[in-house]
């Protein structure tokens, strides 16, 4: 079973789509200063996060100048939790349970992202059917540096990276009006080192100017070829907060596409480091009284 | 192998949508609020799950063949039961011969009445507890009913379950659990004696480390498989004492497991009685994440009696054979799903090290859409004529499935 792909979702969340910032203007900033203070609010507000989240994915097509799912899509709502923590508060622990489809209601897994590279990111998942919590291993020990994809999706953790700034060079390149947003446009570029670890030869990004925020991403191969892109909208202020409900990530060679639709989601929430451990997979009861917590700040 | 034919088939295939891919002209105003109008807001569902199975099962062994037509209704649901805590169970009702009208057989495959107070967790009712770090190898795996490689490919919820009362005690990172099973399950070649089983119980401690965990076990339990008395020609199981260690530790994408059990006491077949002896059983496996998507393992195990001082024999399907000493069985299996879990393909080898039993199963399952599942299973087995599975030599089988869910 590919569960194990969930394991990053809430990271996912967290990198690519709430690159979220205080409102407020961006004069003289250098694409660098651009991205550093995205990265920045990224960290900063999603210190303790608690969301419902819907992951559509389908092939597309487009007819009518409209994008559009041509197959029907798989859908898979989710709950999760998570939080900073570590040295800077630059690790993460995630917890997720899987709400539909039924057939795979109540699945949990746990994961512990670490910053350091020097140390493998760990991910368990609770096999009810055969009573017992299971170490997973991905198919590298550094999760950014091979993509893994969420639940099958087209998300991966490729396109969730935060920090690392230093792997990239950026240019500004120019600042347009992009869906009637001020926009900076930014080019990034990985290094040498980093170039051997991606499949993106170059990205660039459409930056809401005075929220911080991704409106856009291009990401193209190295013979200069677009191979994927990702579109964010349904922008809301919560919480004080700017923070895309939709993210789209469409794979241009495969001509798939997933949409990240957040149903629920709540920053601030404050969160029992009890519910991250092994025993939130085994101890339903326990889940429940801590999720339900979670639940009634929400509210 | 098959598994990576199929593989490269539809890779072929993805690539030829890749390159229809390109000739989109994308440089649009996307406007994903019309394009995901058309996917509906999905609910948490409520109430009992429902699913309904119409299977296909086709056996072809020297002694005989047989083609049967099966249906099966499956429920699960859960409760909060408030201050009792919460209660899961799932059952199945089974029709087992569609052409032959065969009555219908209920089965309760799950009932676990969980909940927690405290440093504290329990649970009561019919479920499986998990024990060693490698699955379908007998040296930890022993508390629930035993897997045969007829099970490797099933969905694991339809894994037969036991009776048990079970506690776990959290103390930071160390947890200290235990369990009674009252209802051992044993499985018997020939008439029993004695016919009633005294309870199982154990317990088990884990402690985790930096990318691993090391447990520590002790039990007293009852084979899964009572032993043949040449004698009486009657199937004993008696009860014997277990200490155990077992271990995990991931190193990138590769995760070593490992297993150690010593077993005094247990019952083995000489040729006038039975004999009590201790035996020493290990095993160790690896589980590789081959890819995102793929993923190979592979573990050893072996048995070994401490003492060897008489003939001994196992019995099975074809009567008695001698035993050896020590004894050694391999299970390798490589899976791989395909874009968005839509397709999963695995293929599993396992057998004897000396080469007296070798089968392998190939299995597929198909998400057509949330509600309709198809799966397919095929099996084949080649074992020594003279040996303790003579009788299964050249068995081959074919499962064809399809679960749709309400």
């Amino acid at each position: 079973m590919s569960l194990l792909r969930i394991s990053v979702f809430v990271p996912l969340l967290l990198g690519l789509g709430l690159m979220l910032g205080a409102t407020g203007g961006a004069a003289a900033q250098d694409a660098r200063a651009i991205m550093e203070r995205m990265d920045a609010n990224a960290r900063a507000q999603n210190d303790s996060s608690f969301s419902v989240m819907q992951l559509s994915t389908c092939r597309f097509g487009i007819s009518g100048g409209k994008v559009k799912c041509v197959s029907r899509p798989t859908i898979k709502v989710i709950e999760s939790a998570s939080f900073n923590t570590g040295p800077g508060k630059r690790d993460s622990k995630s917890i997720v349970f899987i709400l539909e489809p039924a057939a795979e209601r109540g699945i949990g897994m746990l994961s512990y992202i670490y910053d350091s590279p020097d140390k493998d990111n760990e991910t368990w998942l609770y096999l009810s059917a055969l009573g017992k919590v299971k170490r997973v291993v991905a198919s590298s020990s550094d999760a950014d540096s091979e993509p893994v994809s969420l639940f099958g999706s087209e998300f991966t953790t490729e396109d969730q990276e935060t920090g690392k700034l230093d792997d990239y060079t950026y240019r500004l390149l120019d600042t347009v009006t992009y869906g009637g947003r001020k926009a900076h446009v930014i080019e990034r570029v990985p290094t040498p080192a980093r170039a051997r670890k991606t499949r993106y030869a170059k990205t660039l990004l459409w930056v809401d100017a005075r929220r911080y925020i991704m409106l856009k991403a291009q990401m193209y191969d190295g013979r200069g070829k677009e191979i994927r892109r990702v579109i964010t909208g349904k922008v809301q202020k919560i919480n004080g907060l700017w923070v895309p409900r939709s993210i789209t990530i469409m794979n241009l060679v495969t001509n798939r596409l997933s949409n990240m639709s957040l149903k629920e989601l709540y920053f601030g929430v404050k969160i029992d480091p009890e519910l991250m451990t092994r025993r939130s997979l085994t101890d339903k009861a326990f889940r429940e009284r801590q999720l339900a917590a979670l639940r009634a700040q929400a509210r | 192998m098959r598994v990576f034919a199929a593989a490269t088939a539809i890779a072929a295939v993805l690539a030829a949508g890749a390159a229809g891919a390109q000739e989109f002209e994308l440089d649009l105003q996307f406007d994903e609020e019309i394009a995901f109008e058309e996917v509906p807001e999905a609910e948490p569902a409520s109430g009992m799950q429902v699913s309904t199975v119409l299977s296909f099962s086709a056996l072809r062994s020297p002694g005989s063949n047989s083609d049967t037509w099966s249906l099966a209704l499956k429920f699960a649901n859960s409760h909060d039961l408030g201050a009792l805590g919460l209660l899961d169970w799932s059952a199945s009702l089974l029709f087992p011969d569609l052409a032959a009208a065969a009555p219908a057989e209920f089965s309760l495959d799950r009932l676990m009445l969980q909940n927690s107070a405290g440093d504290l967790s329990w649970q009561l009712g019919k479920y499986r507890i998990g024990w060693g770090e490698i699955e379908g190898i007998a040296v930890l795996d022993v508390l629930n009913p035993a897997l045969s490689l007829a099970t490797v490919g099933n969905d694991s919820a339809q894994l037969p379950g036991q009776w048990f009362a079970s506690a776990e005690y959290f103390a930071g990172a160390l947890t200290v659990s235990g369990f009674v099973g009252p209802d051992p399950q044993v499985e018997h070649l020939l008439p029993a004696a004695p016919a009633r089983l005294p309870p199982e119980f154990g317990v088990k401690a884990d402690i985790p480390f930096e990318g691993g965990q090391a447990s520590l076990y002790a039990a007293r339990l009852v084979p899964q498989a009572g032993v043949v008395n040449l004698a009486t020609m009657t199937s004993s199981a008696r009860p014997y004492r277990l200490v155990g260690l077992s271990a995990h530790r991931a190193f990138g994408p590769v995760l070593l497991e490992f297993d150690l059990a010593l077993k005094s006491g247990l019952e083995r077949a000489g040729a006038t009685g039975l004999v009590l002896h201790d035996r020493l059983d290990a095993a160790v496996g690896a589980e590789i994440a081959l890819s995102n998507t793929a993923q190979l393992s592979a573990s050893v195990s072996a048995r070994r009696w401490l003492r060897q001082d008489q003939p001994y024999f196992d019995f099975g399907p074809g009567g008695a054979v001698p035993a050896g000493r020590t004894t050694s069985s391999y299970l390798l299996g490589v899976s791989n799903s395909f874009p968005n879990n839509d397709l999963n393909l695995s293929l599993n080898l396992g057998g004897a090290l000396d080469g007296s039993l070798t089968a392998a199963v190939l299995s597929a399952d198909y998400s057509l859409s949330d509600r309709l599942r198809l799966s397919a299973r095929a099996s084949a087995m080649r074992a020594d004529p003279a040996g303790l599975f003579g009788p299964f030599d050249g068995t081959r089988s074919l499962g064809l499935e399809a679960e749709f869910f309400f």
